[in-house]
Formats: C-alpha cells, sequence, structure tokens
C-alpha cells in the first residue's frame, strides 16, 4: 500500500538523501499490516530520534497500524514552546 | 549566598542583608516566596503594598550552561494572582557579578518624576529618569548606552508600562545590547512603571558565584550534558523554536482567526524553516545565543527586506499570536509588528489575543498587518483604544462585546489551542500564572515523570491532569534554575539533581528537585487563594467546551472533577 510522508525540522538531513524535504510529503510504498514504526525504520529513522508522528492531522503512537492513503508527518524531539 | 537589596521607591532607601533563604530557592522559587511572605494578596498590585522580585537562577554566573536566567515576580495586575515572568538577555550575570541573589523593590511613590536606578557593585542609587520618560524601549536603551557606556545591562519599561497597561513588559537587554529579551507576561512593566522606575542600568561588578565544591565532577556534568543538549536541540538551532509552527499546525492546535480554527493555510511561509531561509542573506541569523554559555541557541536576529536589523529573538509564540491568529501569513509582517511589540514594551501574547478579539469584532479585518501596526501605535499614544488593547484581551472582550475571548484567569492564550492540546489546557486551567505555557507546555511527545506511563496522545482527554501536573512540577523547577528549553522532561531533572549535588557537595537527589517544584506550586497557589484566584478560576472559556476545532471538530474535555483533582498533594520543601 502507499501512504505519504513528511519529516520535519532536522529529520530530514537524517536520512539519506533528504528525499523527505518536501513538506508536502513523499510517496512510500509499505508492506500490508504495517506500523507507523514500520515505516520509520523503513525510512530510516530510529525512535529515539522521533518526537512524535501525526496521521492524517492526528498525533497516534508508533504502534498503530498504517491504511492506505494515509498522511504521516514524522516531528523531532521538541524542548521548550 | 549572595544579598537581598531591597530599595524603597518611595523613600529612595536602600537595604541590604544577606539571602538565608533555602539553598534550593532562587529563581522563580525565591521570588514567589518573597512575594507570598511578603505581599499582602488582597492587594492593589498597582498600589504601595505590592513587591516587584527580580532574582536570577540558582547557578546564573557560574560555568554551568543555560543558566542564565532571571525570574521577575509580583503580584500581577492582569490576573490578581501571583506571578513569575522568566527572561534570558544579560541580566542574570550582571546582577550575579554584583553579588545580587534578588532585588526587591517596595513601596511606591504618590507619583513624581521618573527615576533610574543604577548598580555598581552591589550599591543602589537613584537617578533622574525624566529624560526617559515617553521614550519606547530602543530609544531609552539607545540614550541609557550613550550615558552609561555599552557595557551596562540594562531593564527597562516603554509607554506601556509608564501607563500602568496591564500587557506592559519588563524588558531587558540582549548580548547585542538591544531590548529584545522581556518579562513579558502578567503585566510586570505596569508593577515597574508604577514605582516610577523607568530603567536599572547594572555595571558588571567583580563578584564571582562560589566555585563548585566538587569542582571536576561539576565540570564533567556539565561538560557532558552541555554536549548532549548541542548534539540533540540541532534542530532548534537551525530552526529556533518558529518550528513548532509545524507541530502546531500538524496537530491541528496553531490558533488561527482568534482561536476558530487550528489550521493555517499560510503555515509553512511563517515557519522555522521560512525565517532560516530568509535571514542569512538578509544579514541576519538563525543560532543566537539570548543569554550568555547557551548551549542550545535557539533565538535568531531577524532583519528586514532592505536587510537592517528588525527585530531579535522572533519567537513560535508571537508568531502564532501575531500571525495566524490575526491571519497574517508573512513573516516580515509579523516581524514589524513584534518589534512594536518590544518597542512600546507590551506582551506578543496578550496583544495578539487582544487584537485577536478586536479583529473579531469587526474593528478592522482578519489578515491586516497596516491595521493591526496601527492599533499598536494607538497603544504607544495613550489613546483610549490603545489603552482599552493595551491592557489585555479580557477587558477588549468585555467592552467590544465579544465572548470568544482565549484567556484564564484574565490573561491570554499563548498559542496553543486547548482543544487540540488538552494537556496545555489542563495547564492554562490550573496554573498559578493564568494561561501561561511556560508553566508546563504538554506538547505532542512529552511523558511525565514516570516514563512507564503509555504516552499520552494531545487531542484525548486521558492522562492529561497527571502530565500537566508533571510538566508543571518541571516547569517550576527548571525556573529555579535553567533555561526550560533544555526539556522538562525526567533525565533533565536527573542531570540537574547530579549537577546540584556536585556544586553544593552534599546529594541533591530527584525527589528533593519534585519537593522543590511541588512547594513553588503551592506557595503560588496558596497565595492565589487568598488573594481570590482559586479553584472557581481554574476553567477554560466556555466556547472551549461546546464550538468544535475546525477542521479537527475537537472540543476541550477533560473533566471538571479530574481538573479539580490538580492540587491533591503536599508539598514541604524539605531540609
Amino acid at each position: 500500500m502507499q501512504v505519504k510522508v513528511s519529516l520535519r525540522g532536522h529529520l530530514v538531513q537524517m536520512v539519506a538523501g533528504e528525499r523527505f524535504r518536501d513538506s508536502s510529503g513523499e510517496t512510500v510504498i509499505v508492506p500490508t499490516h504495517s506500523s507507523i514504526a514500520d515505516l520509520l525504520a523503513q525510512v530510516g529513522l530510529q525512535l529515539k530520534d522521533v518526537g512524535f508522528v501525526a496521521r492524517n492531522g492526528v498525533a497516534c503512537r508508533v504502534d498503530s497500524a498504517l491504511s492506505d492513503g494515509d498522511e504521516v508527518a514524522v516531528f523531532p524531539i521538541l524542548a521548550g514552546g | 549566598m549572595g544579598t537581598i537589596v531591597r530599595v524603597d521607591t518611595r523613600t529612595h532607601q536602600v537595604k541590604t542583608s544577606e539571602n538565608t533563604a533555602h539553598r534550593l530557592l532562587a529563581g522563580r522559587g525565591l521570588t514567589s516566596t518573597i512575594v507570598a511572605e511578603e505581599v499582602r494578596p488582597t492587594c492593589d498590585a498597582l498600589g504601595r503594598f505590592n513587591k516587584l522580585v527580580i532574582a536570577p537562577a540558582l547557578l546564573a554566573g557560574t560555568p554551568a550552561m543555560n543558566v542564565n536566567r532571571v525570574s521577575i515576580g509580583a503580584k500581577s495586575p492582569l490576573t490578581g494572582g501571583i506571578k513569575e515572568s522568566n527572561v534570558g538577555g544579560v541580566l542574570a550575570t550582571a546582577l550575579v557579578s554584583n553579588g545580587i541573589s534578588a532585588l526587591v523593590l517596595e513601596d511606591a511613590p504618590d507619583g513624581g518624576p521618573w527615576q533610574i536606578l543604577e548598580i555598581t557593585d552591589g550599591a543602589v542609587r537613584f537617578l533622574s529618569g525624566d529624560e526617559l520618560a515617553g521614550l519606547s524601549n530602543y530609544a531609552a536603551v539607545e540614550r541609557i548606552h550613550e550615558k552609561f557606556g555599552e557595557g551596562v545591562a540594562i531593564v527597562c519599561i516603554g509607554q506601556a508600562g509608564e501607563m500602568g497597561l496591564t500587557a506592559a513588559t519588563i524588558a531587558t537587554t540582549d548580548p547585542e545590547g538591544r531590548p529584545s529579551r522581556h518579562a513579558g507576561r502578567g503585566g510586570l512593566g505596569a508593577v515597574m512603571g508604577s514605582k516610577r522606575i523607568k530603567a536599572i542600568v547594572i555595571h558588571r561588578g567583580s563578584h564571582r558565584p562560589a566555585p563548585a565544591v566538587q569542582l571536576q565532577p561539576f565540570r564533567d556534568q556539565v561538560s557532558e550534558w552541555a554536549h548532549k543538549l548541542s548534539a540533540e536541540k540541532k534542530s532548534l538551532t537551525t530552526y529556533g523554536n518558529a518550528q513548532i509552527v509545524d507541530t502546531s499546525n500538524g496537530v491541528g492546535a496553531l490558533p488561527t482567526r482568534n482561536f476558530r480554527a487550528g489550521r493555517f493555510e499560510h503555515a509553512s511561509e511563517i515557519n522555522g524553516a521560512t525565517m532560516a531561509a530568509i535571514q542569512p542573506p538578509r544579514g541576519g541569523r538563525m543560532g543566537h545565543a539570548c543569554s550568555p554559555g547557551c548551549a542550545i541557541r535557539c533565538s535568531n536576529i531577524y532583519h528586514g527586506p532592505d536587510g537592517r536589523h528588525l527585530t531579535s529573538g522572533l519567537e513560535y509564540e508571537s508568531i502564532g499570536m501575531l500571525g495566524s491568529n490575526l491571519e497574517i501569513g508573512n513573516l516580515d509582517d509579523i516581524a514589524r509588528i513584534e518589534r512594536k511589540c518590544d518597542d512600546y514594551g507590551l506582551d506578543t501574547i496578550e496583544v495578539g489575543a487582544a487584537i485577536g478579539v478586536a479583529m473579531e469584532a469587526g474593528l478592522i479585518p482578519f489578515g491586516d498587518p497596516a491595521g493591526a501596526l496601527n492599533l499598536l501605535d494607538e497603544i504607544g499614544r495613550g489613546t483610549l483604544l490603545g489603552r482599552l488593547l493595551g491592557n489585555g484581551a479580557a477587558i477588549t472582550g468585555k467592552v467590544l462585546g465579544v465572548q470568544r475571548v482565549p484567556v484564564v484567569k484574565g490573561q491570554g492564550m499563548a498559542a496553543y489551542d486547548p482543544r487540540a492540546m488538552k494537556g496545555t489546557g489542563v495547564t492554562y486551567a490550573t496554573s498559578p500564572m493564568g494561561a501561561d505555557h511556560t508553566a508546563g507546555n504538554v506538547m505532542p511527545g512529552r511523558r511525565g515523570l514516570d516514563s512507564a506511563k503509555p504516552e499520552v496522545l494531545p487531542h484525548l482527554p486521558e492522562g492529561q491532569v497527571e502530565i500537566s501536573r508533571d510538566l508543571q512540577v518541571m516547569a517550576a523547577v527548571l525556573d529555579c534554575t535553567m533555561c526550560i528549553y533544555v526539556g522538562y522532561v525526567k533525565e533533565s531533572m536527573e542531570r540537574l539533581a547530579a549537577l546540584l549535588s556536585a556544586y553544593f557537595g552534599i546529594p541533591v537527589s530527584l525527589e528533593d528537585l519534585v519537593k522543590l517544584g511541588r512547594y513553588v506550586l503551592m506557595t503560588e497557589r496558596k497565595f492565589n487563594i487568598a488573594a481570590g484566584v482559586g479553584a472557581a478560576t481554574d476553567r477554560l472559556p466556555e466556547f472551549f467546551y461546546h464550538e468544535p476545532l475546525e477542521p479537527s471538530g475537537l472540543v476541550f474535555d477533560v473533566s471538571e472533577e479530574d481538573i479539580e483533582g490538580f492540587y491533591d498533594f503536599s508539598a514541604p520543601l524539605g531540609d
């Protein structure tokens, strides 16, 4: 299935080739029944570097299952604010 | 331990005594303790019985990183409760170099001429400030530098503070000598103005804080933590906290059109990436340290399209409240509005909330930056309309007949919609500070003191009271000791405990710090209850409970019963 992925902040630089630079998202093909954690591993991000993930504009846990067509935004750990 | 310097602004007498407070009480812990012990809770915040307390953080002036912060406290004329507003800049190191643990401005004259306080080697003298009267912050600071030299640290108020407006800030100078760092919240500039003090000028003294008892372990802790902060906070260094535009917008919590929506169609034009892209070619820069010894450097120096300095420290909360909240989607427009706020000495959050309410009332349309700048000039000139706006969102809403007013305890919310970030909503409701995100901002992905507990999702009501409480406790600890940008997480508390243990040469535990945070919160809570700002005011405005936030449809649904249990803890400080 296909999902659209965007990375925020310095997470862009943490993935080879900076292929997720476009904030509107990059299409990624993932196996059926993949979770958010599976997707993060597939794009080359470690959980320790991820602050939170929003799926279709709503924050979710990394063990959440993905559905075809989901839009996934991945945010770095934030301090301050 | 340093000294407590008490300045009677009525008689001009100055008394200096040794600071005998508990060794962990500094910054907010010290300002709130002094205010709670010495200020009558029912007093007029702009009258003779209020006190303005200025206290550097615990390790300020030492080689530790991110410790050069200052707390400014008083009874707030905006909320009617106790207030602490935290600020960076060069003030902390200047106070410590004069051996000062707290500067307390007491009493108030019956009008009369404006004064400047000049501090040299711990001694205070009054000088005429009349030549500065009526000047904005940038103009006043320029005059002060001409007269006293470039090396002084400056605390001053603009026209807003002189007029006693409850959105008035206290400005302090940054490392470039500009009045860009503000103790912004709660109208403390009006308290300073009520004492007829236009500015405080502090010469660098020769006092040095005591060295760490366990010098090498202290150095090792500092080195390790500083490297870790520098490595892990690269996003803040690169994009500043303006990156939070993406976060808030991503979870639908970015206030838009007076808190009607949580998504802004122009978010990508006002975010950290845009700022980081446009500033270097203009001569501005990201990665600026607002205070000496900062390992994170989240501040910025913002230049306009003409390549000249426009403002410094343009932060997310200003971008949200003066930008998306007003439907203004251009960073330069926002920077111009923010500069005017800094210059007149106005809280960008409170003024952003007030102008949002004024736009809701139809005074000017949403998306009108020129109109917003005109309204700010009304405040600076002290017109009737300007004084209305300069007294904050709550009064603006009452006078203009608007019920969608985003305030708690009379104070405007920061740029986080509580329907989509419910833990921050709990903090707004329960903090002794009123709707103040810095008291414990439950950003998505944050965890409380018990890291074994499952992650709390920002849009669900479950677990929000507990995590808000944990974050408020940790925020209170950091307000005594360090910049909150080191992160109010359990790991920071553990590192801080180790750092303090090495500094004092006696064990300081995580539990000791939790006790400190609870003590600070409960001290402030008791003051507020006696001031009439107790449990009945721990509520968000009604529209948040029933008006769905666009586009998520979320409402604030943390139960009142849960919120009423927020303060179910005891708070002895211990030995």
